[in-house]
C-alpha cells in the first residue's frame, strides 16, 4: 500500500524556486532517503509533507487522502498528525527546555488518545523503554539529558501517536559518531516492529546506505536521480550523484577540487 | 626538531562545585610541514587542546603543562599576539562567528597584511585577490567589496583560509573547518588546505570528529577520549590496525558506503568529559574488552596507546 504520493511538488519563495516538479511515492514499510546538500530543497520537502509549508503547486496524498491546502479544523490537524510525525536535526532546540521528558511524550499521547492518568503513565514509560530510555528519564529536563538521549525522547514523542510515516530531517547529523550508530540501530528496530515508513532526509550517503531502501537525489530543488539505494550508490548515473559520492571521505580517499567557485 | 610540542597539558575550568577538568596529560608533537589529526567526540577536549596552544582558553581556566613552539616556550602578552599574527593561524568551524559582519571582505583580508607585514593598501589588495584565487575564489576584486552576509558558508570559509594564509604561517590550527560545509565543499576545502600545505610547507593540526576525514588527509592521528590522548599512530596504521578499543569502536560504528550491516556495531553508553570520568580507564565502562583492573587504575599513554590490553588485543580496523 502506498502511504505517500507526492506529485509535481513545487515551492517558490518570491522569485526563488526551492522545489521544482518533485514527485515520489512511499510504500508501507519503505524507507525513502531524500539526499542532497544545503539548498537542495530536501528540508522544504519535509516541511511540506508535515504541512508546515504549503506547496505552491502539485499535490500530496497521504494514506489515500489528499492534503488539501488552506485552513483545516483542529480535529483534521490531529488526524493528519497521526499519519505523519517528524524528528528534527537538533535535539537541543527541538525540545522545550522547561518540559520534562515524560511530559513531552505524555502531551503527545493525551492530545491524540483519551487515556486514564495511570494508562498515560504506563504508556509513557513503555515508549521511553522502546527507545532505550527508562522510567527514571521521565522526570528529567532536556538539560539533564545528553544529545543522544534527547534525540531518543524526540523519537519517542514522534512514535507515540503510532504514525504511518516518520520524517527524519537530518535526525542523526548532529550526534556523535558512537551515538549516531545507536540511533540508527534504534530506527532499524522501530521499523522491524511495525508498519512504519521513513522519509529520511540526509546529506550523509553512508548513513543513507544504512537506513534506506530507495533514494532520491536532489540538486537545486530538482530530483536528479532516483532508484534503489544500493544501485544508486554503486552505479550512479548522474554526474551530480557521482560528485557527491566522490566527496565522501573513506580509506584511500583524496580530497579534490571540483570546480571554481562563483 | 618538532615545530610544536605540547607536554603534560592540563586544563580545568571553574564549575559550580569546584574545578572541572577538560584536558589532562596531553602530549602531542607536530613536525614542520606535518599534518596531524586530533580526533574525538564532544567533550573529548580536542578543541580545548588546540585553543590552549594559542592561549584562547575560557575565562578563569587553570592551564598547566608546557607548549613549545619552534624550540621556545610559547610566549604571553604582546609576543603571543605576534605569534598569533604571523606564525600560527586558526580556522574555526563557523566562519560567520569569527568574522566582523560590518567590515568588508577586503578590510578583513588586508588588515593583517597592512598591520603585520607592512604592505601598502594597494599591495595588500592585490595580494588579497591573489590569495582568493589560490583558494579557488574567482572575481576577487568584487569579493573584496562584499560583506560576509553576501557570501555562502563555503565561500566564507575559503575567505577565512585565505586570511590565515595571508601571513604565510608555519602552522594552521583547523578546528572542524569543514563540519558546517556540504560534502562536496568539504572535499574542496580539504584539497585546498592540502595543496597550500605542500606548496608553503605549512604544518596543520586538524581537529575533527570525523576519523575517516582525518585518516584521509593527515599523516598522523591522535584520538582523544575524556580529555586524554588514548591513541596516536601514523594515519594508515591507526585506521587499519587500531591499538585502542575506542578507536576500533569509532571506526566500526560508522555506517559504510560499501556495505550495509543489519545492525551497526555500537559503543554502548555516551562519551564523557574528563571531569565525569571514573577513576580507572575513562573508557572502561563502555569497553567490550575491559577487565576488572581497567576500572581501578588509569592506563598511561605509552606513545602509541593508553590501554592495559593493547599488546594482547587484536582490534578490527576499517578494512
Amino acid at each position: 500500500m502506498t502511504v505517500i504520493t507526492a506529485e509535481g511538488l513545487h515551492k517558490t519563495y518570491g522569485e526563488a524556486v526551492a522545489v521544482r516538479d518533485v514527485s515520489f511515492t512511499v510504500e508501507e514499510g519503505e524507507s525513502l532517503a531524500v539526499v542532497g546538500e544545503s539548498g537542495s530543497g530536501k528540508t522544504t520537502i519535509a516541511r511540506m509533507l508535515l504541512g508546515l509549508e504549503m506547496p505552491t503547486g502539485g499535490s500530496i496524498t497521504v494514506c489515500g487522502r489528499p492534503r488539501t491546502p488552506g485552513r483545516v479544523s483542529s480535529k483534521e490537524r490531529r488526524r493528519r498528525a497521526r499519519e505523519i510525525q517528524i524528528v528534527f536535526q537538533d535535539p537541543y532546540s527541538s525540545l522545550d527546555k522547561l518540559q520534562r521528558a515524560g511530559d513531552v511524550i505524555g502531551t503527545s499521547l493525551s492530545l491524540h488518545f483519551s487515556l486514564t492518568p495511570a494508562d498515560l503513565r504506563r504508556r509513557t514509560v513503555e515508549l521511553l523503554e522502546s527507545v532505550g530510555l527508562g522510567e527514571r528519564h521521565a522526570d528529567m529536563l532536556p538539560r539533564q539529558l545528553s544529545g543522544g538521549q534527547r534525540q531518543r525522547v524526540a523519537i519517542a514523542r514522534a512514535i507515540a501517536v503510532q504514525p504511518r510515516v516518520l520524517v527524519l530531517d537530518e535526525a542523526v547529523a548532529a550526534l556523535d559518531v558512537s551515538i549516531q550508530a545507536q540511533i540508527l540501530n534504534l530506527l532499524a528496530d522501530i521499523r522491524e516492529r511495525g508498519e512504519i515508513s521513513y522519509v529520511f532526509i540526509s546529506h550523509d550517503l553512508a548513513v543513507v546506505n544504512q537506513i534506506s531502501d530507495t533514494a532520491i537525489v536532489m540538486h537545486r530543488g530538482e530530483v536528479v536521480e532516483r532508484g534503489p539505494t544500493a544501485d544508486l550508490l554503486r552505479a550512479p548515473a548522474e554526474p551530480y550523484t557521482r560528485a557527491l559520492l566522490a566527496a565522501v571521505p573513506r580509506p584511500g580517499w583524496t580530497p579534490t577540487r571540483r570546480e571554481r567557485s562563483s | 626538531m618538532s615545530l610544536l610540542t605540547i607536554e603534560g597539558l592540563a586544563l580545568a575550568v571553574p564549575g559550580a562545585d569546584g574545578w572541572k577538568t577538560l584536558v589532562e596529560e596531553v602530549d602531542l608533537t607536530i613536525g614542520r610541514g606535518e599534518a596531524v589529526g586530533l580526533v574525538g567526540e564532544s567533550g573529548s577536549g580536542k578543541s580545548m587542546t588546540a585553543r590552549a596552544v594559542l592561549g584562547l582558553t575560557p575565562p578563569g581556566a587553570r592551564v598547566s603543562g608546557r607548549v613549545l613552539f619552534d624550540g621556545a616556550p610559547m610566549p604571553s602578552g604582546r609576543a603571543l599576539r605576534e605569534v598569533r599574527a604571523r606564525r600560527i593561524a586558526m580556522i574555526f568551524q563557523d566562519p560567520r562567528a569569527h568574522v566582523n559582519p560590518v567590515r568588508s571582505v577586503g578590510d578583513f583580508l588586508t588588515e593583517a597584511m597592512i598591520g603585520v607585514l607592512g604592505l601598502s593598501a594597494r599591495e595588500a589588495g592585490a595580494r588579497a585577490v591573489a590569495l582568493l584565487d589560490e583558494v579557488g575564489v574567482d572575481d576577487g576584486a568584487r569579493r573584496l567589496r562584499q560583506y560576509p552576509h553576501e557570501l555562502s558558508g563555503g565561500l566564507l570559509q575559503r575567505v577565512m583560509i585565505a586570511s590565515a594564509l595571508a601571513v604565510e604561517p608555519d602552522l594552521i590550527l583547523a578546528d572542524e573547518p569543514t563540519t558546517a560545509l556540504d560534502v562536496t565543499t568539504q572535499s574542496e576545502v580539504m584539497a585546498i588546505l592540502g595543496e597550500l600545505r605542500r606548496e608553503h610547507g605549512m604544518a596543520m593540526l586538524l581537529i575533527t570528529h570525523d576519523l575517516e576525514l582525518a585518516a584521509a588527509t593527515c599523516e598522523r592521528l591522535a584520538v582523544m577520549y575524556a580529555g586524554r590522548i588514548v591513541e596516536s599512530q601514523p594515519a594508515a596504521a591507526l585506521a587499519g590496525r587500531p591499538l585502542h578499543p575506542y578507536t576500533s569502536g569509532l571506526l566500526l560504528s560508522r555506517p559504510r558506503l560499501e556495505r550495509v550491516s543489519d545492525r551497526l556495531p555500537v559503543i554502548p553508553g555516551r562519551p564523557v568529559a574528563a571531569y565525569e570520568a571514573d577513576p580507572g580507564c575513562a573508557f572502561a565502562p563502555r569497553c567490550a574488552h575491559a577487565l576488572p583492573a581497567c576500572a581501578e587504575a588509569r592506563p598511561a599513554f605509552d606513545g602509541a596507546a593508553a590501554c592495559f590490553r593493547s599488546a594482547e588485543l587484536t582490534l578490527q580496523g576499517d578494512s
